[in-house]
């Protein structure tokens, strides 16, 4: 990181994850892309949304097809300061998931909080 | 303005063609590019090796070509790089590897230079496919 | 102009094939704006799927709250562009746009992303 007093050292940062995990690299590359912005100490929002909420499942076996667990990742969040982790209930509700389901105690939200955090925030990335 | 731009697709698709046109245009109208960020597959865009067929658009070789006329700022996300073959001279040796990948111009870094990016730039446009 | 905390989304697939659009409708509000490039500007001929889930809420809250005239997707106080040269490389004239449609160069689109808070991309 360059030092730079005049710049601003916090800002919020909005991360919509639509990919399912496994079938590419998407879902793993906006995780990466989280950590990163937490451990710089950004103000995280992490959204599964569409089919990231796919990434939420319980249950999953990646070592089948030589693939890294890309949920237990998420129980570590805690550790980077992520908690303001949400996920879409429409999406959720549309491929037949409820949040008992999940890997992760995460906050079930609408659209139009959805909306508002993008609103908030400072700049948003969707992968 | 100071905009970063994020290209996460590869050459071979067209988002990494309009972001191209993008900072091109950006740069015409008189704004600044503080960086041009190759994350996943749009690191593809910082290879030295691709060949384009005659007659067709030269995408990474435009890329170089406006990446040194505006003396940008271009950085590839190490670990995306490395994994699709992207490596610089420095990588090549210490991972036993024949040559080096890395398009002039270009520079091997990390997230974090996003991270920064992002807290440096009044604009950041993504491009992805 | 536009609210100073409105977004600029943008949309580059058709939502015959992705749910890209669907999902940038699902979140923009009104005061927001949307450019369609690349395959997106398939959209702009479908007016029906602009004015899917998204639009199609805020324009009934807005019908509902007002009592006035019929409601467009105007009314949704949301501007839709398409990119002209996306448009003109795959065979659309603009004239076949509906009217809620603004067709834009690439400079257009470079001041839109600086006239709204910050950049949305669907893909």
């Amino acid at each position: 990181m360059i030092a730079n007093s005049a710049l601003p050292n916090r800002k919020m940062l909005t991360f919509i994850s639509r990919r399912a995990p496994y079938g590419n690299g998407a879902a793993k590359a906006m995780l990466d892309m989280v950590l990163s912005a937490a451990v710089f100490d950004q103000q995280v929002n992490y959204v599964f949304m569409d089919d990231g909420v796919q990434q939420l499942r319980r249950g999953q076996e990646p070592a089948a097809i030589d693939a890294k667990n890309l949920s237990a990742a998420f129980s570590a969040l805690p550790l980077y300061e992520v908690s303001n982790i949400f996920v879409d209930s429409e999406s959720l509700q549309r491929r037949g998931l409820s949040p008992e389901q999940l890997v992760i105690d995460i906050i079930v939200c609408d659209s139009d909080k959805i909306a508002e955090l993008i609103r908030q925030s400072d700049a948003v990335f969707t992968l | 303005m100071k905009f970063t731009i994020v290209v996460y697709s590869a050459p071979s698709s067209q988002a990494a063609w309009s972001a191209y046109q993008f900072t091109r245009t950006a740069l015409d109208a008189g704004h600044e590019i503080y960086r041009l960020f190759f994350y996943a597959d749009g690191v593809l865009n910082s290879s030295a090796l691709s060949v384009t067929p005659q007659g067709e658009f030269d995408l990474t070789q435009a890329w170089q070509t406006l990446i040194a006329e505006h003396e940008l700022d271009a950085i590839s996300c190490v670990s995306s790089a490395l994994k699709r073959g992207i490596i610089d001279t420095q990588e090549a040796a210490r991972y036993e590897r024949p040559g080096a990948s890395l398009a002039a111009g270009m520079t091997l870094s990390g997230l974090g230079q996003l991270v920064d990016a992002t807290l440096a730039s009044d604009r950041v446009v993504s491009f992805g496919a | 102009m536009n609210p100073p905390l409105s977004t600029l989304h943008t949309v580059n697939k058709s939502a015959f094939g992705s749910d890209a659009l669907a999902a940038c409708l699902r979140v923009a509000r009104s005061g927001d704006a949307i450019v369609l490039l690349e395959d997106g500007v398939y959209n702009a001929l479908d007016t029906a799927a602009l004015v899917g889930a998204g639009l199609a809420r805020d324009i009934v809250a807005e019908h509902q709250s007002r009592a006035g005239p019929a409601p467009t997707v105007d009314s949704a106080g949301m501007r839709i562009y398409a990119l002209r040269k996306d448009l003109q490389a795959r065979g659309i004239p603009a004239e076949q746009l509906p009217a809620h449609v603004e067709t834009i160069a690439y400079k257009d689109f470079v001041a839109l992303v600086c006239t709204h808070a910050k950049t949305v991309s669907w893909f």
